[in-house]
């Protein structure tokens, strides 16, 4: 027994010593390399396949299109088209720079820029998110370095359309498996992808031969390594500790540790982000007690969104009374909608009104957790005056199944509008008749396609406020506040920080 | 003994048909997969297709006899999300979660059955109430959340240990210790009271009386006995360590199964669920069986039964 003893403290010794004596994770080369953590892992590359947040923030530093929005702006700008002009209301022309090459030497020219726009038309092509590009009929070379989109229909979107479609090369694309390039693709970038493994690392190098005319310019730092931390924590950890350089998703709660900590700098980005209550005006879950714009009135009367925003969501802490972001092109002015300040007698008068006097239950479908506070403090809120809520928390895709099925009485939404700076998307989703259009409103439906049409900006802009003043007067949504991201990097990095998601990583630089 | 290996076998093929099935059949009344790979705004035409192509508009019983067809043969499908086939997704993670599953149960054997011999050789002496003591800690401390106060004493503040990923050996010290924790008191606690029931019984006493020493009583003939128990536990262990390796995954951030798993169920990735709940199951089947049969090599009388 006493040889067991003594063997069990051998080996505890043992362990110890390897412990000590062993090396851990050294931070990488800061000058040279940067170090990028996200929560979800990258299966693949290829944005057309991969909807996921880390690979279309990525995108942008290994693949270019025709367009693209500089960040901190809200224009298009040439990149890698050196003009662009409408030939006619459904026809954009595109002048290519010549010279141009993907990462393996091909040179970009129409007919690659052909080849892309048919391909992501093509049903057969099963790209995930295939309605983005619903709008494109064709592409048509006119020459090697000229290009024309033709589109289905007039859309104040074209632009920006043409800009999502990131260019491929005809040649090396058409011979192997769409699913299979996004493990060793080849685009026009900044950066290109030198290693990857489905579900582990991402390593962007700088690009040696990108196009020195280009906008997004030579980048200062020569290697990103992405990584995938799920976990916050663990996150933060890696950042504290110097493993790592900038991580996304840093949870509320830890941001004013972050703040705290030394070398570390916590950043919240410009957002087209909201979120806000959606109520079934239409009946489509039934006949239910939204149906009644006095309900509704009433729920947006008895919300407090001055407290929410103020206490729950914090980083641009402004509530909103359209369901849009200020950044959006098309999102009214809070003076010229209806503002249904927080007055809990008036919602209970309004509810006695509509014959509900003694409340109501109620199903709140929410999918996003980090909104569960703001759900809490909506739940309390209503109660107050009546209505007893019942929060259902489902799954992201589960939600959205119930959505379009039209089960969804009332939800808790959180909308990006895909990153896209127009409240185009918005409405295209729950103001136009669709499967999550809630309040089914003609006049509404109207204005929404108007809108979407209507090229001239300032007739576009004088229609959506009058769609958004129809919805707010109606109270189909109840807009709570803009929900910001917040990242976290070393205090030793330079980096753009003014735009709406991540930031351009091929600007940054080591100070 | 041929009786008895054929009976265990024939249960557990039956375990196993009846998992898939019912694990097939829960995922595909779960949600409409067509609805969740064309995304929002789809049309109920471009739906059809999608169910027509997938052929989700087939009867559920003949998709799972399709389904099954093809996973005799090796065929698992492909990933909806990325589109990788399922058998090198789960081939790549494997190793990963092999790793930390077999540190985390070699090291719950190793500190478990001598904890458990230590303890029972000085019943209720304070060196048996300090190893149940850390049977309690184990026990009651939540695997997530340890692995969390690891990573601040040893990653951040010490910064002795590598926090996440898995390039080294040094990087599944900390999650195998977080995964094992757990483990150690059930076999400790069983091996003690195997060992104190042994060491009660009447042929040790005869051992000792015939004057053999303490050791060789201790390790040859009173943990024999004692370890049955143990063995059929461990083998269940092994198998609770494999599935529920997920959270110690997701926080040291391991690319393995479990994560895999983890992620797909939040994606409706449902060939890579489908393959990983069949996979688990398979897992449990086996390591069962071979528990089964140690137990029956190690005691003549269960397979005399």
């Amino acid at each position: 027994m006493r040889r067991l003893q003594h063997a069990l403290a051998l080996v505890w010794i043992a362990v110890a010593i390897c412990l000590l004596a062993a090396p851990c994770g050294q931070a990488a080369d800061k000058k040279d390399t940067l170090t990028i953590v996200g929560a979800m892992k990258i299966e693949t590359t290829d944005p057309y396949f991969a909807p996921q947040k880390e690979v279309v923030n990525l995108a942008p530093s290994f693949s270019d299109a025709l367009l693209w929005i500089r960040p901190g702006t809200t224009g298009y700008e040439p990149l890698l088209a050196k003009s662009w002009r409408y030939v006619d209301p459904v026809t954009l022309e595109f002048k290519l720079r010549p010279g141009v090459k993907f990462h393996n030497g091909e040179v970009c020219d129409a007919d690659d820029v052909v080849y892309t726009f048919s391909w992501v038309i093509d049903p057969n092509s099963r790209i995930t998110r295939k309605d983005r590009f619903a709008y494109f009929k064709q592409a048509i070379k006119i020459d090697q370095y000229t290009v024309r989109v033709v589109f289905k229909r007039s859309t104040p979107l074209a632009p920006l359309m043409c800009g999502s479609v990131v260019i491929l090369p005809k040649d090396y694309h058409s011979q192997m498996d769409p699913k299979k390039f996004g493990l060793q693709p080849v685009y026009v970038g900044p950066y290109k992808v030198s290693e990857f493994t489905p579900g582990g690392n991402l390593i962007l190098t700088r690009n040696e031969t990108y196009y020195k005319d280009s906008p997004k310019g030579r980048p200062a730092i020569g290697k990103i390594v992405f990584r995938a931390i799920p976990e916050d924590q663990t996150r933060i950890a890696e950042l504290v500790a110097g493993h790592v350089d900038w991580i996304a998703n840093v949870p509320l709660e830890e941001i004013d540790y972050l703040r705290k900590a030394p070398k570390i700098k916590v950043a919240s980005p410009m957002s087209v982000r909201f979120a806000g209550l959606m109520l079934d005006a239409a009946g489509r879950s039934g006949d239910t007690p939204m149906k009644d714009v006095r309900v509704r009135r009433a729920i947006a009367h008895a919300i407090n969104r001055e407290a929410i925003a103020q206490n729950l969501m914090p980083g641009e802490p402004m509530p909103i009374h359209s369901p849009c972001s200020a950044l959006q092109f098309g999102c009214p002015e809070n003076k010229d909608v209806v503002q249904y300040k927080y007055n809990p007698e008036m919602a209970k008068k309004l509810l006695a009104e509509a014959g509900y006097g003694n409340g109501f239950k109620v199903d709140l479908t929410a999918y996003h957790k980090e909104l569960s506070a703001v759900l809490e403090a909506i739940i309390g809120d209503l109660r107050a005056v009546g209505i007893t809520v019942t929060p259902r928390w489902l799954e992201q895709k589960a939600a959205y199944a119930e959505r379009a099925e039209g089960k969804m009485t009332m939800g808790l939404m959180s909308w990006g509008s895909g990153g896209v700076q127009d409240v185009f998307y918005t409405n295209v989703y729950f103001f136009e008749g669709g499967n999550d259009d809630f309040a089914r409103d003609p006049a509404v439906i109207e204005l929404a396609k108007a809108g979407g049409t209507m090229l001239d900006s300032d007739k576009r802009a004088e229609i959506y406020k009058k769609m958004f003043q129809r919805i707010d007067d109606q109270a189909y949504w109840v807009p709570i506040a803009i929900q910001s991201d917040f990242n976290a990097f070393s205090s030793d990095l330079d980096v753009f920080t003014k735009n709406d998601g991540w930031p351009p990583f091929f600007w940054a630089k080591w100070k | 003994m041929l009786i008895y290996i054929a009976k265990r076998f024939f249960l557990a093929l039956l375990v196993t048909l009846t998992v898939s099935i019912a694990s097939f059949f829960l995922l595909h009344y779960a949600g409409d997969l067509a609805l969740v790979l064309a995304g929002e705004g789809a049309t109920e035409e471009e739906l059809d297709t999608l169910r027509h192509n997938l052929g989700l508009d087939r009867p559920v019983i003949e998709q799972y006899i399709v389904w099954f067809g093809n996973v005799v043969q090796g065929d698992f499908g492909e990933s909806i999300y990325s589109g990788q086939n399922v058998s090198t997704m789960i081939g790549r993670r494997m190793p990963t979660t092999l790793k930390l599953a077999g540190g985390a149960f070699i090291i719950a054997l190793l500190c478990g059955i001598p904890l458990g011999i230590l303890s029972a050789t000085k019943p209720n002496s304070w060196l048996d109430r300090s190893c149940l003591s850390v049977a309690v800690f184990g026990q009651s401390m939540p695997g997530f959340f340890l692995g969390l106060l690891l990573i601040l004493l040893f990653g951040v503040k010490l910064k002795i240990m590598p926090i996440s990923g898995a390039d080294s050996w040094l990087h599944f010290v900390m999650p195998v210790i977080a995964l094992s924790v757990g483990h150690i008191p059930a076999i400790m606690r069983l091996t003690r009271h195997g060992m104190i029931e042994s060491l009660e019984s009447d042929y040790i006493r005869t051992a000792l009386a015939k004057g053999l020493t303490s050791s060789s009583v201790l390790f040859k003939h009173a943990l024999r006995n004692a370890v049955l128990p143990v063995i059929a536990l461990s083998a269940v262990t092994l198998g609770h360590i494999l599935s529920g390796s997920v959270i110690t995954e997701s926080v040291f951030a391991l690319d393995g199964v479990g994560l895999l798993a983890y992620e797909s169920i939040r994606r409706n990735d449902f060939p890579v669920v489908q393959t990983v709940v069949f996979m688990f199951c398979i897992y449990f089947t086996v390591l069962t069986f071979a528990s089964d049969m140690l137990n029956a090599f190690l005691d003549p009388r269960i397979r005399g039964n």
